[in-house]
């Protein structure tokens, strides 16, 4: 399957998640641009976490869950059967909620994904090159060797990212990176995508509207149906869903007036 | 609602909007009438008032910065509390004119207004507050389609100001000592004919509030040639 223009790293098309008998987000047709940060929000329950997920084949890790319609990563449907969900997931990477790191030294975070795909190169050039961009050399240079456990939450959090970026994805997927973080943390963060998406396509999920809003280029604000199925309400240019959005439910939510 | 508060408090921002706009709608009327007829009283009265106004417009552009800090509006709310900073700035401007056409009429002292000059500026005044009293109605209701019918009576306004300053230039030329008079009835004329541009300013913002495109109408007086 391969109707990709060529403008768009992952096009979700009539895509439907199901857990179960349960249909958790329904028709979703989403183009992502590359080199640019797209925020996911909608109220709880909407499904933008599903989707997010979709992106790189984590729903397959719940055994009930089910994905119908496509997701295509330069035009190819990841969810073909002789595609590898662990070559999508080096490509396409991600950072949860909570900051995650291993038991390990702060060497051993950044090092490990690299290691597990066979890295031939120079590994202290790896480990150096995806502290300094996840902004975190400086403040980690001289302790590489301490747990990852030891740091701030915020750091942590930006450790995650070097790990993500360590094993050169194109494409980062972020569950609501910053809401475990407090908010000189969170803005650093906020700064911290906005520099990686030079190189990096990101994909955001937030709760928090004016993160979207500051962060993001492009918003897709998600709702539900009257069975509580996820589905895509609104897509555009982040300026244009924050200063004038065109959909009714759109309006409300952003505003305040439900959610 | 999930921020019955926040909605609250907007819409008490917006009465405190147009409870300022009907002040300076009657005040327009109020100014035009005491000029004609030499009613001083009335004319230091609005003078004195420009200073009540300009204090709730500070007030209320203080209320509309604090909202904006507190509650990050986006959306129509922020295009809301934008579109009401530019209002209350236009309202205080035509104050101002209010408040100069009383300054006019004081230092006028007794002296008589022309009958004809006197009709044609009872008439602007009328004109200049309907078209506020529209321009408030829009942006109460958020209806563009009222805020683009205002610009038409603006052309009334203009061509009463030109009668007015045809009448004002043969009073001047039939006797020269009633020049500085005449220029000063002249300025009143001219207040009236900018505070219905500044209507029309406010009509422009309303159609940014309800369209979210700031839109220049075509409000400027053409000067006739000589």
């Amino acid at each position: 399957m391969s109707n990709n223009n060529g403008n768009y790293v992952l096009q979700a098309e009539d895509m439907n998640v199901y857990y179960g008998s349960f249909r958790a987000v329904k028709n979703v047709n989403l183009n992502i641009a590359p080199r640019a940060i797209t925020a996911l929000i909608g109220p709880s329950g909407c499904g933008k976490s599903t989707v997010l997920r979709a992106f790189n084949r984590m729903n397959d890790l719940v055994p009930v869950a089910r994905t119908e319609g496509a997701v295509t990563f330069h035009g190819r449907n990841i969810y073909e059967p002789n595609v590898d969900p662990v070559e999508v997931r080096r490509r396409i990477g991600m950072v949860f909620q909570k900051p995650n790191p291993f038991p390990k030294s702060i060497y051993d975070n950044v090092a490990w994904g690299a290691k597990l795909n066979g890295f031939k190169g120079h590994m202290d050039d790896l480990v150096e090159e995806s502290l300094r961009g996840a902004a975190l050399w400086d403040e980690v240079k001289d302790k590489l060797s301490q747990s990852g456990l030891s740091l701030s939450g915020g750091q942590q959090q930006r450790l995650c990212i070097a790990r993500a970026i360590a094993v050169k994805p194109e494409v980062i997927l972020m569950d609501e990176p910053a809401s475990a973080l407090d908010p000189i943390a969170t803005l650093r963060i906020e700064e911290l995508i906005q520099e990686i998406k030079q190189n990096y396509t990101i994909i955001i999920v937030t709760h928090n509207m004016q993160q979207a809003a500051r962060a993001s280029d492009f918003t897709a604000f998600f709702s539900v149906d009257d069975h509580r199925t996820g589905m895509l309400v609104e897509f555009g240019e982040t300026n244009q869903i924050f200063t004038n959005p065109h959909n009714e439910t759109t309006e409300q939510y952003i505003t305040g007036r439900f959610g | 609602m999930a921020r019955e508060r926040y909605i609250t408090q907007l819409n008490v921002l917006r009465d405190r909007v147009l409870k300022l706009g009907n002040l300076v709608e009657e005040n327009v009327v109020r100014a035009t009438e005491s000029f004609v007829r030499r009613d001083l009283a009335v004319s230091a009265e609005l003078i004195a008032t420009d200073q009540t106004v300009n204090a709730e417009c500070i007030s209320i552009n203080m209320a509309i910065l604090q909202l904006i800090a507190l509650q990050q509006p986006i959306a129509t709310d922020m295009r809301f509390l934008a579109a009401s900073l530019e209002i209350v700035d236009e309202l205080e401007r035509i104050h101002d004119y209010i408040k100069s056409i009383g300054k006019i009429s004081t230092t006028l002292e007794s002296s008589e207004i022309d009958a004809l000059i006197g009709s044609l500026i009872l008439q602007m005044g009328e004109k200049v507050r309907y078209m506020l009293h529209l321009s408030l109605d829009a942006y109460a209701k958020r209806d563009a389609d009222l805020a683009y019918s205002v610009p038409a009576y603006d052309n009334d306004v203009d061509k009463l100001f030109e009668d007015a300053n045809h009448r004002i230039i043969a009073l001047i030329m039939a006797d020269s000592t009633q020049a500085t008079a005449a220029n000063y009835v002249q300025w009143a004329t001219h207040n009236l004919e900018r505070s219905g541009d500044r209507a029309i300013n406010i009509c422009e913002w309303v159609v940014y509030l309800v369209t979210a495109e700031y839109r220049e109408f075509d409000s400027e007086y053409e000067m006739p040639r000589p």
